[in-house]
Parts: structure tokens; sequence; C-alpha cells
């Protein structure tokens, strides 16, 4: 009796808790995954334009608008693995830099002051920023 | 189609490996299922090193790479034909899980399975809403990964840019994804994925075939209901995180070293392929290279202590020689690629000492700890389940037990005390690991607690009626005939007990 009653125990508590994970994963892809994708796919695609414009290897610069560290940390992250083995560095001195916004385009002044200038646009915030020759 | 050499050549590899070394004494339990889930998992770590080493050495990955792991399996599988009677060659193929023991209660089977297959579909769908993986996963494997096949000659690029993401931990994982990518010519995001639900199962059924042979089916079977009773095995698993493959081979060491100790003779084979899985966990993660010293002390002191200083010296050679291959690529990585440890590089004298005699942290890491184990995995029902059934004594003094059970219990204190001392804020740290932490250790506290912890079998015994003509279920195994030789097994002898 007490080995069925361990045994038991073990049984029901362990599907309790496979039940409750399983259900909570199939009502996430039910109610948005299934429409949307998962969310680092999308994020990826808005690389692809400017992917295809970057050579295969090299270093460039990284500009974003989001203050937050921590929301800066991850999106660099997520930009640096989505344009990997392209090596990505926080600053506006190289000669091509990525942009990545979601707030809107940063001001003329900003550009002029970071002597960037436009050199593509992929859409989704993501730009590609040469050196200003002015 | 190249997934599929991509997949089975490790595999095939390891068993080789395995088969080769796994002994030829008939009281070595060994079915299909056993030698299977080791070699998943010892294949394809050791074709991670042999990649990763390619790389090192050749630039980049090149066709001669897919002739030399083939070759290698050539060269394995030819010795072990050439150093086996004919009449052995597959015999493993027939081999029982459990050969002599009774068979399970139809519903330890049907519960089993039944926890697996809906773990398998909780798999499927968190792997949906995360193909890339958790945050590590991507962030920092998947990436290397991507480097080792994207980068050719610049793959080193990497380490500029794992400021903060562990630029020093070893490159299993990456491996394993990288070598599948670069025989399939592409990097398809559900290559990490399948590994990841290789290693998941690598464990459930190692734990659960290494138990069936050891302690009886039942037994075995129960374990594997509770490893994935612990969501976060399956959920750890399906976010692509190093913790379950290092759980692995955490778990195939000490299995694999409990199953050296079972025998009366000495089994150096199983020894050497303990030896390696400590490896391959030093090759995963930083954890890794603690549980190999601890594994090789723990090992050594109990045959020392049981069977005096020379058997003690043998056991840490041969597993020493397991190891070796495998432990010098690590060290290389160590010593020539990966800057230092950050939680050691950020350890100052002075401020360690405080942080060692504060003793609210003790207090903060233990309470942690405790509510980690009572609410994410099933400590408190595996404590019933102990009162239940109660301990089997012999087994608490045996060798494979303590090797296990020492392990567990230093690897345990040795994350407790690098919570107590570490120098990053301590509730972050606690709070983004302790968790993954835990998972590495689940599958090895379980293989210790079910050494343990007596048979169901034995406690249902009285409640089934005997077969006709037959001794009691609980009985069978003893009055069964040795299968070899037709006669009962010796009197005497240093059989196995459950």
């Amino acid at each position: 009796m007490r080995a069925y009653a361990g045994f038991l125990l073990v049984l029901l508590l362990s599907a309790y808790s496979v039940v409750s994970q399983l259900q909570e994963q199939k009502a996430l892809y039910e109610r948005e995954v299934k429409f949307l994708g998962d969310a680092i796919s999308r994020y990826q695609d808005r690389f692809r334009g400017v992917r295809e414009k970057l050579p295969p290897q090299g270093v460039f610069g990284y500009f974003s608008d989001i203050s937050d560290h921590t929301e800066n940390r991850a999106a660099m992250a997520l930009t640096q693995y989505a344009l990997a083995p392209l090596v990505l560095r926080e600053n506006t001195d190289l000669p091509t830099v990525v942009g990545n916004f979601h707030r809107g385009f940063p001001a003329p002044e900003e550009l002029r002051r970071k002597g960037l200038d436009l050199s593509f646009d992929a859409g989704s915030g993501v730009v590609l920023f040469g050196k200003a020759t002015w | 189609m190249a997934f599929l050499p991509a997949v089975l050549l490790p595999i095939l590899l390891g068993f080789a490996l395995v088969s080769l070394l796994w002994d030829r004494d008939q009281g070595v339990p060994g079915s299909l299922l056993l030698k299977g889930s080791l070699s998943v998992g010892l294949g394809s770590g050791l074709a991670s090193a042999l990649f990763f080493a390619w790389i090192l050495i050749a630039g980049r990955y090149r066709g001669g790479f897919i002739l030399l792991e083939s070759g290698l399996l050539l060269c394995l599988a030819g010795v072990f034909f050439l150093t086996r009677r004919r009449a052995d060659w597959f015999r493993f193929l027939g081999s029982e899980v459990s050969p002599g023991t009774p068979a399970p209660r139809w519903f330890f089977v049907l519960s089993f399975y039944g926890i697996l297959a809906l773990s398998i579909l909780a798999f499927l769908y968190l792997s949906l809403n995360r193909p890339h993986g958790g945050w590590d996963a991507w962030a920092m494997w998947n990436m290397r990964a991507r480097f080792l096949f994207r980068g050719g000659d610049h793959w080193k690029e990497v380490f500029s840019l794992l400021g903060e993401l562990h630029p020093d931990y070893p490159f299993l994982v990456p491996g394993v994804v990288a070598r599948a990518w670069s025989y399939m010519g592409s990097d398809p995001v559900s290559v990490p994925a399948v590994a990841s639900i290789g290693f998941m199962l690598a464990t459930v059924f190692l734990l659960t075939s290494s138990l069936c042979s050891i302690r009886g089916r039942s037994q075995g079977y129960v374990a594997g209901i509770a490893l994935l009773g612990a969501s976060e095995f399956v959920r750890h698993a399906a976010s692509q995180y190093a913790d379950v493959y290092i759980g692995f081979f955490f778990l195939a060491a000490v299995v694999l070293a409990s199953l050296a100790f079972e025998g009366a003779k000495e089994r150096r084979g199983l020894t050497i392929l303990a030896g390696t899985a400590a490896a391959l966990a030093a090759w995963t993660k930083n954890e890794g290279i603690l549980f190999l010293s601890l594994f090789l002390a723990a090992g050594t002191l109990v045959s020392a202590i049981s069977d005096g200083a020379k058997a003690g010296l043998r056991r840490l050679a041969l597993q020493a020689a397991g190891a070796l291959p495998v432990a010098m690529l690590v060290l290389y990585f160590k010593t020539r690629l990966a800057p230092p440890t950050d939680i050691l590089a950020e350890q100052q004298g002075g401020a360690l000492l405080a942080r060692l005699l504060d003793l609210s942290r003790y207090a903060t890491v233990a309470k942690a700890f405790l509510a980690a184990s009572v609410w994410r995995f099933l400590l408190p029902v595996m404590a019933v389940y102990l009162l239940l059934l109660g301990v089997e004594r012999d087994r608490a003094r045996g060798k494979g037990f303590l090797v296990s059970a020492a392990t567990l219990l230093a690897m345990f204190m040795s994350y407790f005390m690098v919570y107590v001392t570490t120098s990053k804020p301590l509730e972050w740290h606690l709070g983004t690991s302790l968790d993954r932490v835990l998972v590495q250790l689940w599958p090895m506290f379980l293989f210790s607690f079910f050494l343990l912890v007596r048979v169901p079998e034995n406690l249902m015994v009285g409640e089934r009626p005997a077969p006709a003509g037959g001794p009691p279920a609980g009985n069978r195994r003893r009055k069964e005939r040795h299968p070899k030789r037709g006669k009962e097994p010796p009197a005497g002898g240093k059989g196995r007990t459950r």
C-alpha cells in the first residue's frame, strides 16, 4: 500500500506539473505565436535588408534611440545575433554604422553632431549610416 | 539529406566507443537503451570536441572533416569486431533492460511513457514559442555557433563581443550546433532545438535504463517520471541552455562509475568512459571543471578507503585516461583562447573575506535554494516518497552510491559557496541562475536517490500472486538460472543486490 501511495504521489504531481506547462505553452502559441511568429524571428527579420548590404565580415558601429541601459543591451545583443558574424561596437565613429530605431528617426541635428549620413533605409527603423562628408 | 549523417554519425561514433569499452563480463548490465542513451550524449560531445579541434587546426570546416569522422567510426567498429568473437558481435541487440528482474507492472510503464509523451509535446510548444531558445541560448551559445559556422577564418572575433556573456565558457554546445550546420551547409534554427531534445531524451532514458539495470524496472520508471515532473527540466531543455547538456554528463559519469562498482571484478572500460563523460562536462561549462575534479577525487577516495590505496590510484589513472583527450582541449581553450573566469577574476581578498563572514548571505542563499527546491523541483514529494518506501541499507554502503552522493553533495556545497561569495548582486545572481544550476544537479540527485530508496516491487510483492510453479515475483531473480552456463549463480558470489 505504501509503495502504491508513494508512486501515485510522484505520478500525480509530475502529471500536474507537465500538464500545466503544456497548457500554458499551448495557449501562448494559439493566442500569439501562431499568428505573429516568435519575437526574436520578427526582430531578426527587420535586419534582413541591412544584412544584404553589408560585407560578410567586419566591424561596424551601432546607434540606437533606446535610453534604458538594460533594454539597449538586449536590443544590441539581438542585433548582433541577427548580423553575426559581423561585429558591432556601440560607437558612431566607425565608417559604417547600423541604426536601430524604435521611437522614430533621430533629428538631423543629432546626426550632424555625430557626423552620420544616411546611406540605406531598410524600413522598420533599421538604417545604415556612412560618415558624412560635409 | 545532410541532416541525417550530421545526427547519425556522432551517435554511431558514440555507440562504437561505448560498445568497445563496455566490459565483456556477463554480469555487466547493458541494455540497448542504456548504451544508446550514453551514445547520444557521449558521441555528440566527442564530435563537438573533434569539430572544435579541427577548426583550431584547419581554420574552418572542410569536407575532410566528414572523412575524419567516418574514418574514426570505421576504426572503432573495426577494433570492436576484431576483438570480439563472432557470436558476441550483435549480442547487444537482444540484451534486456534488466535481465532477470520481474516485468514491471503495466501502470509503471504506461505512466512513464504517458508523462514522456506529454513532456515532448510541451517541449514542442515551448520550441515553437521560442525557436531561438532563451536569452543565454541565442545571445551566447547560438551566437557562438553562428560565428563558428558563418565566420570562416574570422570566427575568433566572437571573443571580442562576449564581454558580459561568459567568454570563458567552453564550446561543447556551439560545437554540436555548428558541426551539424556545417554538414548541412545552412543554419536552420531547428538544429539547436533538435540537439536539445536529443540531450533531454538521452538524460531521461539514461536515468531510467540505468536504474532499471541496477535496481529493477519499476525503480527506473518512477525515476524517469520524477525527472520529467520537474517542469524546469523540460523548460530549460527547450530554452536550449547548456545546463541540460551538462546535467547529462554529470549523470553519465556517476552512472558509469556506479556500473563499474557493481561487479566483483574491476570494470576498466566503464571507468574509462566515466572519465570521458566527466571531461565532456568540463567542455560544456565551467561548472564541469569543478565536477571533473570532485568526481575524480570522490572515485579515488571511495576506492582507496574500501579497497586500498593501490585500487584508488588505479581508478584515478583509468578515469584520467578517459578524461585526458577532452581535458587537453579544455586546457588549451582556457589557456590560449578564453579570458579568465569572471567569478574568480572579480574576487578580491578583503571583499571576499567580508562576504564569507556575512551570515545574512548564507541565510539568503539557503532560503533561495529551499524555495527553488520546494516550488520548482519535486523535493518535498521525494522526501515523502522516501518516508513511505524507506531506505535500502545495503545500498547506502555501496561504492556506486557513495561516489554519486559524495560528488553530488560536494557540487551542491560548491554552488552554495559560489553564491555566498559572488561579487555580483546576490539577489540578481540567484534570480538569474539558481534554477539552471539545480537543473544540472537534478538527474544526478534522482539517480543517487533511487539507488538508495527501496524498490516498489519489493513492497508490492506480498500483494502479487506468484506465477504457477514459480517463486514470488520479488524472489524470482534469485531462483533464476545463470543465462550463460545454465546453472544457479554461485552461492556467496558478489552478485548485485537490489
